[in-house]
């Protein structure tokens, strides 16, 4: 069943990840990032991580998302000519270098196999793992730190993009 | 065949892939934003994945930092995007490879 899963998942990621950057038209782009997020997110139930899928459907498909839809209406471009650069150069040495760095990637998961035998991968980690209890524990505890940069972080951001946006400060 | 930790990172692999190859061949910014948001999601995966194997949450942790990042990085990105095409009314990243004029 688990298997099924994951393929099923891991299949509807790859195929929309690949849609997203082949579609003309950036409206579809978005809403097949939309069907990856989420087919990610069933990878992240698979894996036992609760409450990280539950942020990824509402933070990432929810909100990102929508902004992204948001601008791309706002903006109403029109129909752009060409998907891909124009330069043959360009796109050859970019495809070289993508399936470089696709074999590299491979070949480390696929050695991966081998240091998993070495670490042991928890077979059953224990009943609270990944709930939202277990998460909030370490966030508050261990990472408190780095919970309340963030949080400067996301102000920033804020008030980055007013800025930027605003036409006279 | 039992799913295993190779798997999941060979998913992620492959979506990073995917990201790198929006980014370096699309024209249209909004599309190189999302390009770079798929990155970031396959980065996350692995993390989880890794958080899974060693059976720690800390993996789980920094994956939702990934998420704030990820969260301000496209405020930013889009408030950029949306200045340029104000001022040059386009988004293809062949037209805005200039600061000025």
């Amino acid at each position: 069943m688990t298997a099924f899963l994951f393929f099923i998942g891991s299949l509807a990621a790859v195929a929309s990840a690949a849609l997203v950057v082949t579609r003309k038209n950036p409206v579809h782009s978005a809403l097949f990032l939309i069907l990856c997020l989420l087919s990610v997110a069933l990878l992240f139930l698979l894996l036992g991580a609760q409450f990280v899928a539950a942020i990824q459907v509402i933070v990432y498909a929810g909100a990102i998302v929508v902004l992204f839809l948001f601008v791309v209406m706002l903006l109403n471009i029109r129909r752009e000519t060409a998907v891909f650069h124009s330069s043959p150069v360009h796109r050859l040495a970019a495809v070289a270098l993508v399936l470089a760095l696709l074999v590299q990637t491979l070949a480390i998961a696929g050695g991966s196999v081998v240091w998993v035998k070495k670490l042991g991968w928890v077979t059953q980690p224990n009943l609270s793992f990944g709930t939202v209890q277990a998460v909030g524990r370490e966030l508050f505890e261990r990472y408190l730190f780095q919970f309340e940069v963030a949080s400067v972080l996301l102000l920033a951001a804020v008030v980055g993009a007013a800025a930027i946006v605003k036409k006279k400060l | 065949m039992p799913v295993t930790l190779s798997h999941y990172l060979a998913v992620s692999a492959m979506l990073f892939g995917i990201g790198v190859a929006g980014v370096l061949l699309r024209k249209n910014l909004l599309v190189v934003l999302m390009s770079i948001e798929l990155m970031l999601n396959a980065a996350n995966l692995a993390l989880v994945t890794f958080a899974r194997a060693f059976g720690k949450m800390d993996g789980q942790i920094v994956a939702l930092f990934v998420m704030t990042v990820a969260a301000a990085e496209v405020a930013v990105g889009l408030a950029i995007v949306l200045a340029v095409s104000r001022v040059r009314d386009t988004t293809d990243s062949d037209k805005i490879n200039l600061m000025k004029w």
